[in-house]
């Protein structure tokens, strides 16, 4: 991570990796891994590498507001010398308040200096929530999350929010919502925004925005906000489990014969079927295994409102909330109308059976007599 | 109790993406031989099963060239059993397989020499003979 | 509101109102079947009405040379669909989820590709009886709204149950929230439509048998 004051003469990335000492080969291997990792095909890799060259150095300003530094420690804690780390030295870190040296005024110096000089050209990365309810709950240098984003955001080429949080409010949001708190793209609505959820984002995901950016401009987002190419396919299309899923082999505990034998695990309560993120093929720690690959279930962090899913242990398809007892008050509703419907029915059959007049012989030959 | 103690014994998974990607092999390599196109598969983004991943490398047996490149961690290149089919296998510094590929071309692209760094040492080479020959004259005179 | 809280929703408190009105209903409309009763009889019985009331809901699944040769269409078309239904709606292992959540107790599942089958040849057999019936000139002057109504609700699930699970259309997400939205309109609707025949279709012919076989007639 290199904090570096901006320098007059703005250097290209394909500049800055060779003064690294990165030989073009180099360059190569990274741009074939880069390709991997953005999901684009092999045939993409001379093009990343031409644009790349090219694409300036960008300065960043990375906010974090009501967050738990998840997201920062996934990307610093990802494997070295690693793409991820090269992608991230190569762009110039002005702000963030967790890696910079700088503390205090001299660190908001900063950021109001990047934000002055870069002004309409930076990128602004955000992780975590903003409380709308007090803006005391959170603040940096007694300045509350809600206007420095907004100051921020005034001057920002575009806004990248990292992890759940800062793209759909994540786990300060979930019910019941104490601090108030809403997502960037509530708040902010003149700019682009590319959501990067996940709790935490997959860091090669989160740097892998970041070099489309610097590559290929804006990516392309689904209805979410999210680059499609991390997220276009859902963890169950991925999964190598989904073989079992098919042929209807589910684990039914943690400990059975199934689970064992790595069956599917939806009736664990899996939400692979509705979560859109690149776990499946990128993997986590060092692409070690991603968690369904260590027999648990996806809960579906890449996706909003996930802490209010229903629980995590919950099949996918199971209703939320006491239905098995709903059921018995509505019986009860049921039977309850039952009577008085019934009651009602039987009164009118009563009335009509004692407003029946009887006819005499008499009356009838009368009729026809006359 | 080591990890290698619970009785975990994975299912044989078939995802089905093998026989494609074997198709897919071939097909490149005829592009290779009828136009001499380079061609290049990507098999990290795939879903593969460990088994799946052994019966590719059984499929595709081993060739006359294993090398390994020093490039930001090692490169591993090895020809298979069949000419022009190349396995790559990008690896970190922790030795981790981080990119796993197929190419299928004469030579795989990373291994020329590339441009820039021909010129780079060719500026290098002619700055330290201009040295040495100044040197030299500095000496005789 | 998100494709997400959508589907947080229907999944939540949508589903707890149609399944309260769903049982509610059912059991009212049974209760007051039931509670209006029929008056005793005084005749001598000539035969055991109990045998005959079961005897008559097993008969009344097979049917005579002559109704099937003029009725093909109905009777096979029709059984195919009940058929299918009760596949995809009991044994889908996602469905035999839903079930266990809300009965606390579940059954074993299909494999999916399976249920997958008789969902297609479900919706075929269901849009052959809809052709059927507006082309028959009878079918179709019998025919009434709540005939159509039945139709769709029973019809919507399958489409977008099946769309879902193939991802077509929509996102997954939207459209399982669209399928299950799709079952609870036809939960609410259940009890007050044909679609209540689920119920009282072997209680009237038990009756029917019964009193036939009250009276010693062979029904």
């Amino acid at each position: 991570m290199r904090m570096q004051t901006p320098s007059p003469y703005e250097q290209t990335l394909g500049e800055h990796l060779r003064s690294q000492g990165i030989s073009r080969r180099s360059f190569l291997k990274f741009c074939g891994l880069l390709a991997s990792s953005m999901a684009l095909a092999p045939s993409m890799i001379p093009k990343i590498a031409e644009a790349l060259e090219q694409a300036k150095r960008p300065s960043v300003i990375w906010l974090s507001f009501q967050e738990c530094t998840g997201c920062t420690e996934s990307l610093t804690r990802s494997h070295s010398p690693s793409l991820e780390g090269l992608i991230f030295d190569a762009i110039s870190l002005d702000y963030h308040h967790t890696l910079q040296a700088a503390s205090g005024d001299a660190a908001e110096h900063a950021r109001e200096e990047a934000m002055k000089e870069h002004y309409g050209k930076y990128v602004l990365v955000v992780d975590g929530s903003i409380p709308l309810d007090n803006p005391g709950y959170s603040t940096i240098a007694g300045i509350s999350n809600l206007d420095m984003l907004k100051e921020a955001a005034a001057g920002a080429a575009a806004i990248i929010a990292v992890g759940t949080c800062a793209a759909y409010g994540g786990l300060p949001k979930a019910d019941p919502n104490p601090t108030g708190a809403v997502s960037v793209s509530d708040i902010i609505k003149d700019k682009p925004i590319i959501n990067v959820p996940g709790c935490p984002p997959i860091p090669v995901v989160i740097t892998g925005v970041i070099a489309h950016f610097l590559t290929f401009g804006l990516p392309e987002l689904d209805s979410l906000g999210r680059p499609k190419a991390f997220y276009g396919q859902s963890i169950h299309d991925r999964c190598y489990r989904r073989p079992f899923y098919e042929r209807g082999l589910f684990a039914e505990t943690f400990d059975d014969e199934g689970a064992k034998a790595g069956w599917c695990l939806y009736k664990l309560g899996c939400k692979g079927p509705v979560t859109y993120n690149a776990c499946a093929t990128t993997k986590w720690n060092d692409g070690t295994s991603f968690p369904i690959e260590s027999g648990h279930g996806c809960i579906g962090c890449s996706e909003p409102n996930f802490w209010d899913f229903g629980g995590f242990y919950k099949a996918l398809s199971i209703p939320t909330g006491a239905s098995g007892k709903n059921a018995v008050y509505a019986a009860a509703a049921g039977i309850a109308a039952g009577v008085a419907i019934g009651a009602m029915n039987k009164k009118s059959k009563a009335e009509a059976a004692s407003s029946h007049q009887t006819v005499t012989v008499e009356e009838l030959n009368q009729e026809s007599g006359s | 109790m080591s990890l290698n103690d619970i009785p975990v014994r994975p299912a044989t998974v078939v995802t089905g993406n093998l026989r494609p990607v074997l198709h897919e092999i071939r097909h490149a390599l005829s592009e290779l031989m009828a136009h001499g196109t380079h061609g290049m598969i990507d098999l990290h983004s795939l879903p593969f099963s460990s088994q799946e991943y052994a019966a590719l490398d059984e499929f595709l047996g081993e060739g006359e060239i294993d090398l390994t490149l020093n490039v930001l961690g090692k490169t591993r290149l090895r020809e298979s059993g069949y000419a022009g089919v190349w396995r790559i296998e990008h690896f970190d510094d922790n030795d981790k397989r981080i990119g796993y590929f197929i190419e299928i071309g004469h030579v795989p692209e990373i291994l020329r020499s590339q441009c820039d760094d021909i010129k780079e040492g060719l500026a290098a080479m002619t700055t330290i003979l201009a040295m040495e020959e100044d040197n030299n004259e500095d000496a005789n005179t | 509101m998100n494709e997400v809280d959508f589907l947080l929703w229907v999944k939540g408190s949508a589903f707890n109102i149609a399944l309260f009105i769903f049982v509610a209903g059912l059991v009212l409309r049974l209760f007051e079947i039931l509670s209006l009763g029929r008056k005793v009889n005084y005749a001598v019985p000539k035969g055991d009405p109990m045998q005959g009331g079961l005897r008559e809901i097993f008969r009344r699944f097979g049917t005579d040379k002559a109704t099937f040769q003029r009725s093909m269409i109905t009777i096979v078309a029709g059984y195919v669909f009940h058929i299918g239904l009760f596949v995809v709606i009991f044994l889908l292992a996602a469905h035999v989820e839903v079930f266990k959540s809300v009965l606390g107790f579940g059954w074993p599942n299909l494999s999916t590709p399976v249920v997958d089958a008789f969902a297609v040849v479900t919706m075929i057999a269901l849009v052959v009886v809809l052709i059927h019936r507006l082309q028959h000139p009878v079918k179709r002057f019998l025919s009434s709204p709540g005939d159509y109504v039945a139709w769709a609700v029973t019809f919507v699930p399958l489409l977008t149950g099946y769309m879902a699970y193939h991802h077509l259309l929509l996102s997954p997400q939207m459209m399982l929230g669209l399928h299950i939205l799709s079952v609870e309109v036809l939960l609410i609707v259940f009890p007050f439509t044909k679609l209540m025949h689920t119920f009282t279709v072997f209680l009237s012919r038990w009756y029917n048998g019964a009193s036939m076989g009250l009276r010693g007639v062979k029904s």
